[in-house]
C-alpha cells in the first residue's frame, strides 16, 4: 500500500469572477482524505464546503476556477491533467451525491437509461451487462423491485428512493470516493437514518472513502474519522471525532457545537450563538 | 388558550384527502407546546385550520374558549388579532416590494390601536428592535437582509397585532444553525418577556424538544402520543416515537461508526494501483 493518501489538497483556492471584479471564497484550504476514510466537512451556508468539493470533482461553475499548491487524486494530479483523463477519472473514481437528487436526475428520462449512461461510456460495458449492474446497484441500495424501477421515472420515486437512486448510480463505476453533499438535508430523519447507513455500509465493503458535506455537525460526529470545520472560506479546524467531544480548540467549533440543540441538550439554558463580532472571530481563527 | 377537538380537515378532491383526523390538542394560556412529526404527517394542515387557511371539515377549534372554525368575517378579523402564524420561509411571505419598517407598520395599522402615522412608525421601530434588528433595518427591503433577519421581521410583524398565540410553522427549517439558535433564544425570550402562548410546530426532534413543554407527535394526520417533554423523550410509550427518536443524531454518538472513534481507517488493499 502506498502512503500517498487518496484525496491531497493543500492551498486549495477557488476565485470566482463578478461584475465587480474577483472574489476568493476558498482560500488556503488544505486537507487529505485516506483511503476508506469517512471525512466530514461542517460549515454554515458561505463558509466555502460546497465550493470546495465541486473543485475536487472539476464541477466548478463557468465563471469560477481553483487554484492550489496540489490537488491530487487517486494518485493523479488533477492540476496537470489532460481534460480527457480528468473526465475518464473523476467519472470512474469520484462519485457526487447533492442534496437535491431531483435536480441531478433528469424529469424526462427513465432511471435505467440514465444508470446505464455513465458506466457504458466510462467503463464500456454492453448494454445488457451495464442495465445487470444497474439493478444490482439499485438492489445494493435496498431498493425493492429493481428491474422495474429501472423502467421508471424520477418524478415516481419518493425523496428517499431518489437519493438512494443517486448513490446506486454513483455506485456503478465503483467509485474510490463518494463525496456526499448534504445528502439527507431534505429528508425526514428516519429517511436520514436510513441514507448515512447505506453511505457506511457502503464505506465498508467496497471501501469506498467518503467526504461527508453537512451543516449538522452532530450527524457527523456519528459517520466520521475525522471533520472539518470551515468558516468564511477557510478551514479553521481538522480534528477527531474524540477531540471534537474532549474540546475543540476553535470559538467557531465550540460555538457550532453548543448552537445545535440534541436530545440531551439542557433546556434552561440558552443555546450558544456565533459571535456578533465576526472581525474578533476572525482574529481569533488567524491566532488558534 | 387553544382547544382542539377531533379536528379533521379535508381537502377537495378529487379525490378528496384527509389530512388531519381526530386531533384533540391544547395549549394552555403561556404555555409553549411542541408539534412533532415527519412530512406529509399533517402539521401544517392543523396550523392553517386554527387560523381559517385551511377549512375544517369536522370537530371544533376553540380560541379563549370560543368557537372559531365556524367564525364569520367579524369574529375570525379578531380572531386573527389573538393568534398570529408564522411560516418557513419568510421571503415568500413579505412584500419584497416594500421597506420592512412599512410592511410592519402596515400590520400595526391593522391592530388599530395607533391612529398617527409617526405613532405607527415608532411602534413599529419599537417591534424591530424588539426582536433585535438594529438601527436602520426599516428602511431594508427584503432582498437586503439576511434569512436569519427577514424571519425576525416576520416575528415583529406577527407581534404587530399584540397576539396571544403564536403559531410557529417551522420557523427555522431554511436557517443556518447558528442563527436557528438566536432565533429560538428570540421567542423563547419573547414568550417570556410578552406571556405568548406558542405552537411550535416542526419535524425537527431535537428543536422540539428544547422550546416545548408539552408535546404531541403526529403520524399520518392523526396524534399518536402526548406528553410533557421531559416524560416523552425519555420515556416514550409509543413504537413511532421510539423510533423517530432512534434516527436522531446526537453528538459523539454511535449508531453507524463501524470502528472506534479515533482508530485509524482501514488499509484498502482492494485497490488495484497500489
Amino acid at each position: 500500500m502506498s502512503a500517498e493518501p487518496l484525496l491531497d489538497v493543500q492551498e486549495l483556492e477557488v476565485r470566482i469572477r463578478t461584475g465587480a471584479g474577483e472574489v476568493r471564497p476558498v482560500a488556503g484550504v488544505s486537507f487529505t482524505v485516506g483511503r476508506g476514510e469517512i471525512v466530514g466537512v461542517v460549515g454554515e451556508s458561505g463558509s466555502g464546503k460546497t465550493l470546495t468539493s465541486l473543485a475536487v470533482g472539476a464541477l466548478l461553475p463557468r465563471n469560477a476556477t481553483a487554484h492550489a499548491a496540489r490537488l491530487r487524486f487517486a494518485g493523479c494530479d488533477l492540476l496537470s491533467a489532460s481534460p480527457r483523463t480528468l473526465r475518464r477519472l473523476l467519472g470512474t473514481e469520484l462519485a457526487m451525491v447533492f442534496q437535491d437528487p431531483m435536480s441531478s436526475l433528469n424529469p424526462s428520462r427513465r432511471i435505467g437509461a440514465q444508470m446505464v449512461e455513465a458506466v457504458r461510456e466510462h467503463r464500456g460495458l454492453s448494454r445488457e451487462e451495464a442495465r445487470r449492474r444497474a439493478a444490482g446497484a439499485l438492489a445494493d441500495v435496498r431498493l425493492t423491485d429493481p428491474a422495474a424501477r429501472l423502467r421508471q421515472y424520477p418524478h415516481e420515486l419518493s425523496g428517499g428512493m431518489r437519493q438512494r437512486t443517486m448513490i446506486a448510480m454513483g455506485l456503478m463505476s465503483e467509485p474510490s470516493l463518494i463525496v456526499a453533499d448534504e445528502p439527507t438535508t431534505a429528508l425526514d430523519v428516519t429517511v436520514q437514518a436510513q441514507v448515512v447507513e447505506l453511505l457506511c455500509e457502503l464505506n465498508e465493503r467496497h471501501g469506498s472513502a467518503v467526504l461527508f458535506i453537512s451543516h449538522n455537525i452532530a450527524l457527523l460526529s456519528e459517520v466520521c474519522d475525522r471533520i472539518l470545520v470551515m468558516y468564511r472560506g477557510r478551514l479553521v479546524e481538522d480534528l477527531t471525532v474524540a477531540e471534537l467531544l474532549a474540546r475543540p480548540r476553535h470559538p467557531y467549533t465550540r460555538a457550532l457545537v453548543g448552537a445545535v440543540p440534541d436530545l440531551r441538550t439542557d433546556r434552561t439554558r440558552e443555546l450558544a450563538t456565533v459571535p456578533d463580532d465576526v472581525d474578533r472571530l476572525d482574529r481569533e481563527v488567524a491566532d488558534a | 388558550m387553544l382547544e382542539l377537538r377531533g379536528l379533521r380537515v379535508t381537502y377537495p378532491g378529487p379525490p378528496p384527502y384527509t389530512a388531519v383526523e381526530g386531533v384533540d390538542l391544547d395549549v394552555a394560556a403561556g404555555a409553549a407546546v411542541g408539534l412533532v412529526g415527519e412530512s406529509g404527517s399533517g402539521k401544517s394542515s392543523i396550523a392553517r385550520a386554527i387560523v381559517g387557511l385551511a377549512r375544517v371539515s369536522g370537530g371544533s377549534v376553540r380560541v379563549d374558549g370560543r368557537e372559531a372554525a365556524a367564525a364569520r368575517r367579524r369574529r375570525l378579523q379578531e380572531l386573527r388579532r389573538t393568534v398570529q402564524l408564522v411560516f418557513q420561509d419568510p421571503r415568500a411571505s413579505l412584500n419584497p416590494r416594500m421597506q420592512v419598517g412599512a410592511t410592519v407598520q402596515e400590520a400595526v395599522a391593522i391592530a388599530g390601536e395607533r391612529r398617527d402615522a409617526r405613532d405607527r412608525r415608532a411602534e413599529a421601530r419599537r417591534l424591530l428592535e424588539l426582536v433585535d434588528l438594529p438601527a436602520g433595518a426599516a428602511e431594508r427591503y427584503p432582498h437586503e437582509l439576511s434569512g436569519g433577519q427577514l424571519q425576525r421581521v416576520a416575528i415583529a410583524r406577527a407581534l404587530a397585532v399584540r397576539p396571544r398565540l403564536l403559531l410557529l410553522d417551522e420557523v427555522t427549517a431554511s436557517l443556518d444553525v447558528s442563527v436557528q439558535a438566536r432565533i429560538l433564544n428570540l421567542l423563547r425570550r419573547l414568550q417570556r418577556e410578552l406571556e405568548l402562548s406558542a405552537l411550535y410546530i416542526s419535524h425537527d426532534l431535537s428543536v422540539i424538544r428544547y422550546v416545548s413543554d408539552h408535546v404531541y407527535v403526529m403520524q399520518r394526520g392523526r396524534i399518536v402520543e402526548d406528553g410533557p417533554c421531559e416524560a416523552l423523550f425519555s420515556a416514550p410509550r409509543r413504537e413511532y416515537t421510539r423510533s423517530l427518536l432512534a434516527a436522531v443524531p446526537t453528538l459523539g454518538g454511535d449508531r453507524w461508526r463501524r470502528r472506534p472513534a479515533g482508530a485509524p481507517a482501514p488499509a484498502a488493499s482492494a485497490n488495484p494501483n497500489d
